[in-house]
């Protein structure tokens, strides 16, 4: 598919009281057309200034942004687009329903004002068509602050699409409504996203959302893109220390890997519990210091008879702690002194200080470079 | 677990409202408030009524003094110029103050910042004697912009006068201006940037965004600026008893001066007149309070605090506002700063040109701090003194406490304590003085004629202000850091003075400096209870004023103004570094 969003070396730098602040630092990805593009990461990462960059509500110091071949932004060249000449459509955090329009007013304020010239008929037969897509048909007579927040959000969302725009902003649009309500809008969002084509930036912070709606997510921390490519390979594996730990849990076992070997390839790692084999994403050269990431779901407790093969490393320990979460047992076991978070289901039967062996698969066993974050900071100043 | 913290809750609050320290204090503060705010205001009514002043023994009921004021064609002489210097005044200072906040808070204008100064510094000269200066720029004859028809082509006199009704809407308007600036630029400030942002990712361009979405947004916020300003306007003194009294043009607040000022006062008519003003006042406050209410519609979660994008001006645009800021610095500070100085300078007030020079001295300063005017003088530098430091100290108290029952207490009649300490908001200035000055005839006896009677009086004025102040705060200190104190022991004065007050001190010094500010520059009050031993400064100058000696009164006003900024600028520093500690 074509790309039809391109960011280059995006920079962004506010001062502040507390000094600069660097809230983007070389931030380069594309987004395919049709494609729903997730930013994620934890508040201050950067995620909603890169967003409003694209949308030129803010002025990045450095980068190009095009959109199309339409180039949005191009600092080499000088170039700057005001938001209102960029055609895109954004749904707030805060959703910025104008208190003083009706339903109707709001959805057609775009058509009306905007660059674009329709006849009244025309706006009256988008603004319906556009309110019908979100559901809101009936209520165009309605005052916008007597809409609850769902229906402010499908309000916003109705809004941000009525002149058919190359692409759609979202800006944490989910986070302001209650947990069951939330549900139901990202699945309708999906929906209708795919229904459209159209190609769609979101931002959040929460990695269920990101999961479950996107086409591609990149996990940004501090200005950084530190990661990006489909859910799966984002959850399953993590390229350094910090997605792993933002998006689901993990443990960690650091040591040194004992073969070097090309991408994708599988090596051992020598930690403080033995050799541990395991999946690396990238060429890696023996005597490196590494971490091997393993998620709680995918580590196996057996009461005594220990699987074998080479396809699974094994450890042995007690059991620390039983959580019962419902779906899930939530173990702590006692490695050498470690601690190892292993989830498993409810109806084994773990019990606290039995001795256990603990297994997981190498392919589930992924080698993150150690200390990415620190160094990340470290030149972040 | 959970049912335990809310039955711990309502033990606690049941606990507060039996407290029998509560109770005392409460029962105390409703009877001081109602002291302080109700007595004045019901004997101005009652004397309303009366047939005898005052002070006079005996009197009957009688509504003659309505009948006599609705008979008397002044009235409504008074009532439609003080509509039209109300209007004016309010149109002209909206003009300003909305065109300024909008300038200096979202557009990249140069000066934004000389532009603030201005406008706070402003408020440090007292309104009387911004009216004295632009009695004396406007002068007929001798007034700075009359010069050029005087001075070159030779004329009898210039356009220009001070004693028009065109002059006081402009000088009040200019007054008005740093107020409704001060109100509409928090309103910028409070507006969702998103909403705009909204417009701007609908392919809509900056001008159609501010005529579409700003100003229909905003709207309601302005009209409660303007009711709110119109209300006070309707008992404003100071400017028209400088420029239209003399001229014998009377608003409202120069008629109740002057009744009960001529010998014998006419407090009949007084009473009645300032009767008519607080009704006035009150009206506009409740709908101020409705479209304050329609305004609270709009209101919108705020998102994430982003500030609003400036309009970029072009060089033609940055020229022109640069030059517009510049003349408002000089015509609200600049120019009357100056000319007051000029005066003070000389002994008989000539227009500042080259051939006055010789005349210049320092006679005027030496006359009244080393001369035999200081006595005089001193006097009532040490009485403005007082004011400054009691006055903010007893009102800042009184409202922390008063605000602690309005915010957090489950007390029956909390609303009433909070509307009493708002009610001399709703009550026009000169109405409150003339208040103040039958309880000192009639109540207050002994205090009639000390500085303590203008203490107590200034209390009532500017508690309204300080609860206000103290209220917003009270809501930002979570109900738990007290509730903790109480858990931990301790009763509830203790834990008022350990935890509520220190965790208040910001407001209470910002509040604290802004009634000093005010406290010390007030006229109308001061003016009507004013004896020979209570004098204070302003009440000084307006008196060295109206007695010809204009370089005392000058010299007087130049070291108010002075000690004014010195509060200015520490109310600055203050503000600075507690929201640097924050």
């Amino acid at each position: 598919m074509a790309v039809a969003l391109q960011v280059r070396n995006l920079f962004k730098r506010f001062d502040t009281d507390q000094g600069e602040v660097r809230a983007v630092e070389d931030v380069t990805f594309d987004v395919e057309a049709g494609a729903f593009f997730t930013l994620l990461g934890p508040s201050g990462c950067g995620k909603s200034t890169t967003l409003r960059c694209i949308a030129g509500l803010e002025r990045p110091d450095d980068g190009d942004i095009t959109l199309e071949d339409a180039v949005l932004v191009s600092s080499s060249r000088g170039m700057w687009t005001p938001p209102h000449k960029r055609p895109m459509g954004m749904v707030f955090q805060s959703y910025a329903i104008w208190p003083h329009m009706n339903v109707f007013d709001n959805v057609a304020f775009p058509l009306k004002q905007g660059p674009q010239k329709f006849s009244n008929a025309e706006t009256q037969d988008r603004v319906m068509r556009s309110l019908a897509l979100v559901h809101l048909d009936g209520l165009e007579k309605r005052p916008a602050p007597q809409l609850s927040g769902g229906q402010q959000q499908r309000l916003a969302l109705a809004r941000a699409l009525v002149n058919e725009p190359k692409a759609l902003l979202l800006d944490e649009p989910l986070s302001n409504l209650d947990a069951k309500l939330r549900e139901e809008m990202r699945n309708e969002l999906k929906l209708l996203t795919s229904t459209l084509g159209i190609t769609t930036l979101f931002v959040t912070h929460d990695q269920l959302e990101a999961l479950t709606l996107s086409d591609q997510v990149a996990v940004m921390d501090s200005g950084r893109l530190v990661q990006y490519g489909p859910p799966r390979e984002i959850y399953e594996a993590p390229r350094n220390r910090f997605a792993a730990e933002f998006i689901g849990s993990a443990n960690f076992f650091e040591g040194t890997v004992t073969d070097a070997v090309e991408t994708g390839g599988v090596t051992g790692v020598e930690t403080e519990h033995g050799v541990l084999r395991c999946t690396t994403a990238e060429a890696v050269a023996r005597g490196t210091r590494v971490a091997v990431a393993v998620r709680p779901e995918n580590v196996m407790l057996h009461a005594g008879a220990s699987p074998a093969g080479d396809d699974v490393n094994v450890l042995s320990g007690t059991v620390r702690s039983v959580v019962y979460l419902g779906n899930t047992l939530d173990c702590a076991v006692d490695v050498n002194g470690a601690l190892v978070k292993a989830d498993v289901h409810p109806g084994e039967p773990v019990n606290e200080s039995d001795t256990v062996t603990l297994s997981f698969k190498v392919s589930a066993s992924r080698v993150v470079p150690v200390g990415v974050a620190v160094a990340a900071a470290e030149q972040a100043g | 677990m959970i049912g335990q913290q809310t039955t711990v809750g309502r033990t606690l609050r049941r606990g507060m409202r039996t407290d029998p320290q509560v109770l005392i204090v409460i029962g105390s503060l409703g009877a001081l408030l109602a002291f302080l705010v109700v007595v004045p205001l019901v004997l101005v009514l009652w004397f309303s009524f009366r047939t005898a002043g005052p002070g006079e023994r005996g009197g009957t009921f009688t509504i003659s003094n309505y009948v006599d004021t609705f008979l008397n064609p002044l009235t409504y002489e008074l009532l439609i110029n003080t509509f039209w210097f109300s209007v004016g005044s309010i149109i002209v200072g909206l003009i300003i103050g909305v065109g300024f906040a909008w300038l200096i808070e979202r557009t990249n204008t140069p000066l934004r910042n000389f532009g603030f100064v201005s406008i706070v510094i402003n408020s440090a000269m007292p309104a009387a004697m911004f009216a004295i200066a632009w009695v004396l720029v406007l002068n007929p004859r001798t007034g700075l912009v009359n010069l050029p028809f005087t001075a070159w082509l030779d004329w009898d006199k210039g356009p220009f006068n001070p004693n028009t009704m065109w002059a006081l809407i402009f000088v009040e308007g200019l007054r008005l201006a740093a107020t409704i600036f001060l109100m509409v630029i928090g309103l910028f400030r409070s507006m969702d940037p998103s909403l705009e942002e909204a417009s701007s990712m609908s392919q809509v361009g900056t001008f159609k965004t501010a005529r579409h979405i700003t100003l229909p947004i905003m709207t309601p916020g302005i009209l409660g600026v303007v009711v709110y300003i119109a209300t006070s306007t309707v008992g404003v003194f100071e400017i028209p008893g400088v420029m239209g009294m003399p001229a014998d043009i009377h608003v409202l607040a120069t008629r109740i001066y002057l009744a009960t000022s001529q010998t014998p006062p006419d407090y009949g008519f007084a009473t009645s007149l300032a009767t008519i003003a607080g009704i006035l006042g009150v009206v506009g406050i409740f709908i101020y309070h409705r479209v304050t209410r329609i305004q609270q519609r709009f209101a919108t979660v705020t998102g994430k605090g982003y500030r609003p994008r400036r309009i970029e001006l072009g060089p033609t645009g940055r020229f022109i506002s640069a030059g517009l800021i510049i003349l408002f610095f000089i015509l609200t500070f600049g120019l009357p700063m100056f000319i007051l100085l000029w005066a003070s300078l000389i002994p008989f007030y000539q227009a500042p040109l080259p051939k006055a020079l010789e005349f210049v001295s320092l006679d005027a300063y030496r006359f009244i701090l080393t001369g035999p005017g200081r006595h005089e003088f001193m006097q009532g530098l040490r009485n403005s003194l007082l004011l400054i430091l009691v006055v903010p100290a007893l009102t800042m108290l009184l409202s922390a406490v008063v605000s602690w029952f309005v915010v957090r207490s489950r007390a029956r009649g909390k609303s009433i304590l909070d509307m009493l300490a708002f009610m001399p908001h709703t009550v026009p200035g000169i109405v409150m003085g003339l208040a103040w000055l039958i309880i000192g005839l009639f109540v207050l006896v002994p205090t009639y004629g000390t500085i303590w009677l203008i203490v107590i009086a200034h209390i009532s004025l500017f508690i309204a202000y300080g609860t206000r102040t103290t209220n917003g705060a009270m809501f930002q200190i979570h109900r738990e850091l007290e509730e903790a104190g109480a858990m931990s022991g301790a009763a509830w004065f203790s834990t008022f003075r350990r935890i509520i007050l220190p965790l208040l001190m910001p407001s209470l010094v910002a509040g604290w400096l802004w009634v000093a500010i005010h406290s010390g520059r007030e006229l109308t009050v001061a003016l009507l209870l004013q004896s020979s031993s209570n004098r204070i400064i302003s009440a000084y100058v307006w008196q060295q004023f109206f007695g010809g000696r204009l370089n005392l009164a000058a010299a007087a006003g130049v070291l108010l103004v002075i000690l004014i900024i010195l509060l200015v600028v520490l109310t600055r520093i203050v503000g600075q570094r507690l929201s640097r500690q924050q």
